[in-house]
């Protein structure tokens, strides 16, 4: 694959915070890694750890009570957390898309699903009505809806799980964004639909050499669409890795207990058992390493000090590099 | 197809059907129905695990539904222990008799009410079912919270204070306050993380140990039906397509969509299995023949005819014209 010496995306110690009112919740607290044109990646983690915060950090979609930290967001090399905020609308749409879990909470039930997803290209690419549809049925038979000039006039409530995700990665690609951010795209979907739908967003990237962010906590769609993962825990990244990395054998103790917490992967003798304990508090994180109550290979050091992020991992006293 | 059990099966169900009609038109006429669960058969033996899979709109939820009358039927006979007809019982008779029979369901956030606490909501079975009052009723909340691994303290907490994986565990305590035998768990762990899925799954398989239970599991995730479940049944548009032990079943899946839905699942085998294309048809207008055959990559031409009939193989038996 060909490498762009500048990255699309480079996030640089980004923080994101949130005031909560029983004190400051550090929910994204030094976060960094980066996107090239093409390139798959996808942020692995539990509820809570700040994946889909940091997606949103990344739109400009941040809640009312969160805020930019400290850091930075790079943009095909500028920053882009400087912006004032018509700029940052300008890159939604045209420079970045959005896909999310539930494609019922973002289609407008009372609209056509033609109508919506041409409903960018008429108010910022100002289209006639007659080019938007026809971008419309092209993006439909892109996205590989059935019969796409039948889709454009049904509901979004006539269509299947599928079919509404598939309008809605249209309407994200409509204006052909440089990075599409999928956040649990295919959480709410059937397995065989996972599968079409995440390879579906794999050839959308690599045919148009777009960047695709995948936000998921689900181990098994990312082998099946993402070529590296950045594993999240407590609002910091423990290990940035490769698919093949990951099933062969992660470093950072959290991976490695995230993988073995796949039930196939438990022996049937052995008493299925998670990950003991909880995701910690975000207003009030362990000291040390976030997660060494929870750890199975934790030190004594490792309450005390925080692992710096070093040679793709974060941690004191990781699991041997397994081939 | 009623196979005679050495041990009697705890719920024997026989051509069950739920078709809802479709209404339209001014006038509100019938003018078709869907039929989400078209002629299942299935025995669930005590003790047992029996898992029902397949994708949305295969009609697995209606199917678990059906069988502990909490939704309608159109068809079929529903017996319990083999002597009970439980399509036979008034409205009172069922409110008792559902002790023997509980639910766990997908979403804890939407299954348990907001306004109560914890220990509101597991002491309302127990009084509804006038199983404990006073005293007894305290400890048995207690006990029931303890049981799931949270805290007697955890009783005064609402259910937004805990996190998904404890709401579900509040969610099973529930279920098993009335001490039932039989428990459908509806995708029980399909809206946690994986790490807490891991810890629920445990918990549902010591408490039917502890317990002696009988689940029906409903799930999507062959990943987790794999581990949990002792048999399994493929469910593909209101039909049963493949039926057998787990073991077998995964050993050898031998429907064409069990194939599949088997490949879809495996992560990190690194293949990149071109996946099955197309949707399940809509259950309103199923095709002719077999259920499948318009998604099924080794169609024949009697597929778009006939319904398979079912035929035997190894620890279960399949609905599939390949297999004669």
């Amino acid at each position: 694959m060909h490498i762009s010496p500048v990255p699309l995306l480079e996030a640089r110690d980004l923080r994101i915070h949130i005031h909560t009112e029983s004190g400051l919740s550090r929910a994204v607290d030094g976060v960094s890694f980066s996107i090239q044109a093409g390139e798959a990646l996808a942020i692995v983690g539990e509820s809570g750890c700040g994946k889909s915060l940091t997606a949103m950090g990344i739109m400009g979609l941040l809640p009312p009570s969160a805020f930019y930290a400290a850091g930075s967001l790079q943009y095909e090399g500028r920053d882009i957390l400087d912006l004032p905020e018509a700029k940052r609308r300008a890159l939604r749409g045209r420079e970045m898309g959005m896909v999310f879990q539930d494609p019922m909470q973002y289609l407008n039930p009372v609209l056509t699903c033609g109508n919506q997803v041409a409903e960018p290209l008429r108010v910022l690419d100002a289209q006639s009505h007659g080019q938007a549809r026809q971008r419309v049925l092209e993006l439909f038979r892109e996205v590989g809806l059935p019969d796409p000039e039948r889709q454009m006039e049904r509901y979004p409530h006539e269509l299947s799980g599928g079919m509404r995700q598939r309008v809605l990665i249209a309407m994200a690609l409509a204006l052909k964004p440089k990075l599409l951010i999928a956040d649990e795209p295919t959480t709410a979907l059937d397995a065989t639909v996972q599968a079409q739908i995440l390879q579906l967003l794999r050839r959308l990237s690599k045919e148009h050499r777009m960047a695709l962010l995948i936000i998921t906590h689900d181990l098994n769609a990312v082998s099946q669409v993402a070529d590296r993962v950045a594993v999240m825990y407590a609002g910091k990244i423990a290990e940035m890795l490769s698919v093949h990395q990951l099933f062969a054998g992660p470093r950072h103790p959290y991976a490695r207990a995230l993988l073995d917490s796949m039930p196939a992967r438990i022996p049937a003798d052995q008493p299925l058992r998670g990950i003991p304990g909880q995701v910690p508090d975000p207003r009030n994180p362990p000291q040390g390493c976030r997660f060494h109550p929870r750890c199975s290979r934790a030190l004594e050091s490792c309450s005390r000090l925080e692992p710096v992020f070093t040679d793709d991992v974060a941690c004191h006293n990781p699991w041997p590099v397994s081939v | 197809m009623i196979v005679p059990q050495r041990n009697t099966p705890l719920l024997t169900a026989q051509g069950i059907k739920v078709h809802f009609p479709i209404k339209s038109g001014f006038l509100r006429r019938v003018t078709g129905s869907v039929k989400a669960v078209d002629g299942i058969d299935l025995t669930v033996n005590p003790g047992e695990t029996l898992a029902i899979v397949g994708e949305s709109g295969s009609g697995k939820s209606t199917l678990g539904r059906a069988l502990l009358r909490l939704g309608p039927m159109t068809e079929g006979t529903l017996r319990w222990d083999s002597t009970m007809d439980l399509l036979a019982m008034d409205a009172d008779v069922l409110r008792n008799f559902r002790r023997n029979m509980q639910m766990v369901f997908q979403d804890p956030h939407a299954s348990l009410n907001p306004r109560h606490t914890a220990g509101f909501l597991l002491a309302e079975p127990l009084r509804i079912h006038a199983l404990a009052s006073g005293k007894e009723l305290d400890d048995r909340v207690d006990a029931l919270l303890k049981s799931v691994g949270l805290s007697p303290t955890d009783k005064s907490k609402y259910p937004h204070q805990f996190s998904g994986g404890q709401k579900q565990r509040l969610a099973i305590a529930r279920a098993l306050a009335v001490e039932p035998r039989l428990v459908v768990a509806d995708e029980p762990v399909s809206a946690l993380d994986m790490s807490v899925q891991a810890q629920v799954l445990g918990l549902l398989e010591e408490l039917k140990q502890n317990l002696g239970l009988t689940y029906i599991f409903i799930s999507h995730d062959l990943g987790v039906v794999r581990r949990v479940s002792d048999r399994v049944l493929v469910m593909y548009l209101g039909h049963v397509v493949e039926e057998a032990d787990t073991h077998s079943l995964f050993q050898n899946p031998v429907h064409p969509y069990t194939q599949a839905l088997i490949k879809a699942s495996t992560a990190g085998s690194g293949e990149t299995n071109p996946p099955l294309t197309g949707e399940i048809p809509s259950p309103s207008n199923p095709p002719p023949g077999c259920p499948f055959q318009t998604r099924c990559p080794k169609v024949m031409e009697k597929c778009r005819r006939e319904y398979p009939s079912w035929t035997p193989r190894d620890g279960g038996r399949v609905a599939c014209w390949l297999n004669p």
